[in-house]
């Protein structure tokens, strides 16, 4: 006996009763409907959020800041931030040298933070301002921007806003190819089209020392600082994300060297100048960007032998890991579960063909059919209907799923800016489903294919049928 | 190249047992057509169970071609009928479902020929029976001469020594009965031996070489 025969004698046995066969069928593909629908929402769900870590580089970048915070915490996730001690070397220039250095790295550079007051149009806002090097041009999400560009050089007069910014100015953005099925979200703000904010002209004025002369400063404080404003030009606007990196949190970005130029009244100036000391061009944190996720834990260990403190998202990945890997085995298991109660059904489909067939197995046995290709006959039946419920299970979760996602896009996130794939359907879930549900199948099917061949072949031939 | 040795076999129910086959001793030659007869719950079934190995004795030897198969296990047996034994039943024993071609391609399916090896002999085997133009005919719309010349078939198709008959011709008229006792006539000049079951003394006289008596389990010529 050949596969192909017990493959074709299967397909035969259960056409011959096709509606018990299909009732079978459905509580299989049901069972794997539901597990391959669960699992990949929770695979779906993890892949969606780790996406978005990864497209701001979270697992890639850490900050390197006199003062640390550690997420580890307590037990059961209580992650309060615990102040650890100052950093043992300096956060200045020779430092982002070394660190530029390492192999593992692949972009260090200060990070400036300046209040700023914005003026755009004739509305103003204050936030504050952030800066970035011309090699982060390549790296999410600068290189993917709602629109406009990035800066042309370090020291350009241009500026990146985000979304948020705008907002604040009353503005809410849409670029001119979305504009046909915009529904805006809030009516107080103006709809403004994205390329006419391109090339506008922003004024940020910050705040700045007049002067730290003795007798400028026995005039009071309002003597010393003064408002000082730099005109930029928009290049580019920044997309909304949802998980925001470190270096992302300002609402306007200017080119290192522009923000290094500013005019601006630090923390780390005034307390220079009052404790007169001073640290040569100290800096609040240092941004690093490894060039892989592996990097960033060779750095973090350079960095602990090193007492440098920082602070990097990665450190929750592992509890956020365990999180998923719980969902996911909880949806497992409810799919798991009508699958075996499918198992049930094929068992008892099984059972009740032996009993249907009785006298064709003892017929089997009396023209030299041994215990075995009876025990195989039967076995393949099982395997056929497991693998037939597993496609038609795929078929039926695939199907629901992008029911689901339709449903959840068009109800949920009209104005969002790509559909949302909720569900992961990754090859191992596809092939692991299908050699499940086999193998489910396989094992419902052992009994009654034991049971089958160890039917008298006399005891057989005597029903009548 | 058949040798019976003492051969009983016992049903127990309960108190009562039942020797269907008592102290059975019998040796049956190649090339033989030999008749067995006797009347309902004689034993006659139960013996031709015996000599197929689908049931096994109680006691003592069956010898086949000098080999002992009274202790085979039930894959022995089953390779036995595969290679030696041809069985037609009285009840026929066709799967409905399947068409005449298919119910005598089944042994050939089991003693691992080609499809097309398969198709070949069974081809052979019903147009040797007559039924050349039945072939794709399920067997359930076969008249009951058809249905027994396509057991015929199915029993020689793997050309076995021995063809065993329980009753072949019990289900048929006289005129099918004729037929049927024809084709195993022939089956017998092609060097066959045969083993047939019947209650018909006209029958067994009619084509047995020679005929053995069985009555209450007890053999006599
Ligand atoms: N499985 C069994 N359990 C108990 N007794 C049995 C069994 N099979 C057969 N017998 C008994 O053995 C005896 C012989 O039965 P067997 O079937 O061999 O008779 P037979 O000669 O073939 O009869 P018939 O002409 O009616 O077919 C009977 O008395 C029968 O009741
Ligand atoms: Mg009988």
């Amino acid at each position: 006996m050949t596969i192909s025969d017990l493959i074709t004698m299967a397909r035969q046995n259960l056409w011959r009763t096709r509606l018990r066969t299909m009732l079978t069928l459905i509580g299989v593909i049901i069972g794997i409907g539901a597990l391959i629908s669960m699992v990949s929402f929770g695979i779906g769900l993890e892949r969606n959020i780790t996406d978005k870590f990864k497209s701001n580089d979270l697992f890639t970048s850490l900050t390197i800041s006199t003062k640390a915070f550690s997420f580890k915490g307590g037990p059961r996730g209580r992650n309060k931030p615990e102040q650890k001690t100052e950093s043992a070397v300096p956060l200045n220039d020779s430092l982002i040298t070394v660190i530029q250095k390492r192999p593992e790295v692949a972009i260090a550079y200060p990070r400036l933070t300046i209040p700023v007051r914005a003026a755009l149009y004739h509305d103003t806002s204050e936030t504050n301002l952030g800066s970035l090097p011309m090699s982060m041009a390549k790296y999410p999400p600068y290189n993917q921007l709602y629109d406009g560009r990035y800066f042309s050089s370090d020291s350009a007069l241009e500026a990146i806003v985000s979304l948020d910014f705008l907002r604040q100015l009353g503005l809410e953005v849409c670029t001119k190819d979305k504009l046909a099925h915009y529904q805006q979200t809030d009516t107080a703000l103006t709809l403004a089209l994205s390329d006419t904010l391109i090339g506008k002209e922003l004024s940020l004025y910050s705040a700045a020392l007049k002067s730290t002369s003795p007798f400028a400063m026995m005039g009071g404080i309002e003597n010393m600082i003064g408002e000082e404003e730099t005109k930029v030009k928009i290049v580019g606007i920044l997309k909304e994300e949802q998980f925001s990196g470190p270096a992302m949190r300002e609402e306007i970005i200017l080119p290192i060297a522009t923000a290094k130029k500013m005019p601006s009244l630090g923390f780390d100036r005034i307390s220079d100048m009052i404790s007169n000391k001073n640290k040569g061009n100290q800096y609040a944190s240092i941004y690093v960007k490894t060039k892989s996720m592996d990097d960033l834990g060779k750095l973090k260990k350079f960095l602990d032998k090193q007492k440098i403190n920082y602070f990097a998202v990665d450190d929750g990945l592992a509890e956020m890991k365990k999180a998923f890997l719980i969902l996911d085995s909880v949806l497992g298991i409810i799919g798991l579960i009508s699958l075996l109660v499918a198992g049930f059904g094929i068992i008892n489909t099984m059972l009740m063909s032996i009993l249907e067939r009785k006298r064709e197995i003892g017929i089997m046995k009396a023209v030299g059919g041994k215990n075995r290709d009876i025990r195989m006959i039967f076995f393949f039946e099982a395997g056929f209907i497991g693998l037939v419920g597993a496609l038609g299970g795929i078929s039926l979760g695939y199907g629901l799923t992008r029911i689901a996602n339709l449903i959840v896009n068009n109800q949920y996130m009209k104005n969002a800016d790509e559909f949302v794939d909720m569900f992961s359907f990754p090859w191992w879930l596809i092939g692991g489903s299908v050699l499940f549900s086999i193998i489910i199948s396989l094992l419902a099917g052992l009994y009654p294919a034991i049971r089958a061949s160890s039917i008298h072949p006399i005891d057989a031939l005597r029903q009548t049928g | 190249m058949i040798e019976l040795v003492s051969v009983n076999k016992i049903y127990s129910k309960g108190p009562h047992q039942i020797a269907a086959s008592n102290n059975i001793s019998c040796t049956i030659q190649q090339g033989e057509f030999v008749a067995i007869v006797g009347k309902s719950g004689s034993g006659k079934s139960t013996l031709l169970n015996l000599l197929a190995g689908l049931d096994t004795a109680t006691s003592g030897k069956i010898l086949f071609e000098g080999t002992d198969i009274s202790s085979f296990n039930a894959n022995q047996y089953a390779q036995h009928r595969l290679n030696n034994i041809g069985i037609i039943f009285q009840s026929f024993n066709l799967i409905f479902s399947k068409t005449a071609l298919e119910n005598v391609m089944l042994p050939l399916i089991f003693a691992g020929y080609s499809t097309a090896a398969r198709k070949q002999k069974a081809q052979q085997a019903l147009e040797m029976v007559g039924l050349g133009d039945r072939m794709q005919h399920k067997a359930n719309e076969l008249s009951g001469g058809e249905a027994q010349r396509v057991a015929i078939a199915r029993a020689l198709v793997n050309d076995p020594k021995v063809l065993l008959a329980d009753e072949p011709t019990g289900n048929l008229d006289s005129a099918t009965t004729q037929e049927i006792l024809d084709i195993l006539l022939s089956l017998k000049t092609r060097g066959k031996t045969i083993i047939m079951i019947t209650h018909d003394q006209e029958i067994a006289a009619q084509v047995a070489d020679r005929i053995l008596t069985i009555k209450d389990g007890l053999l006599s010529e």
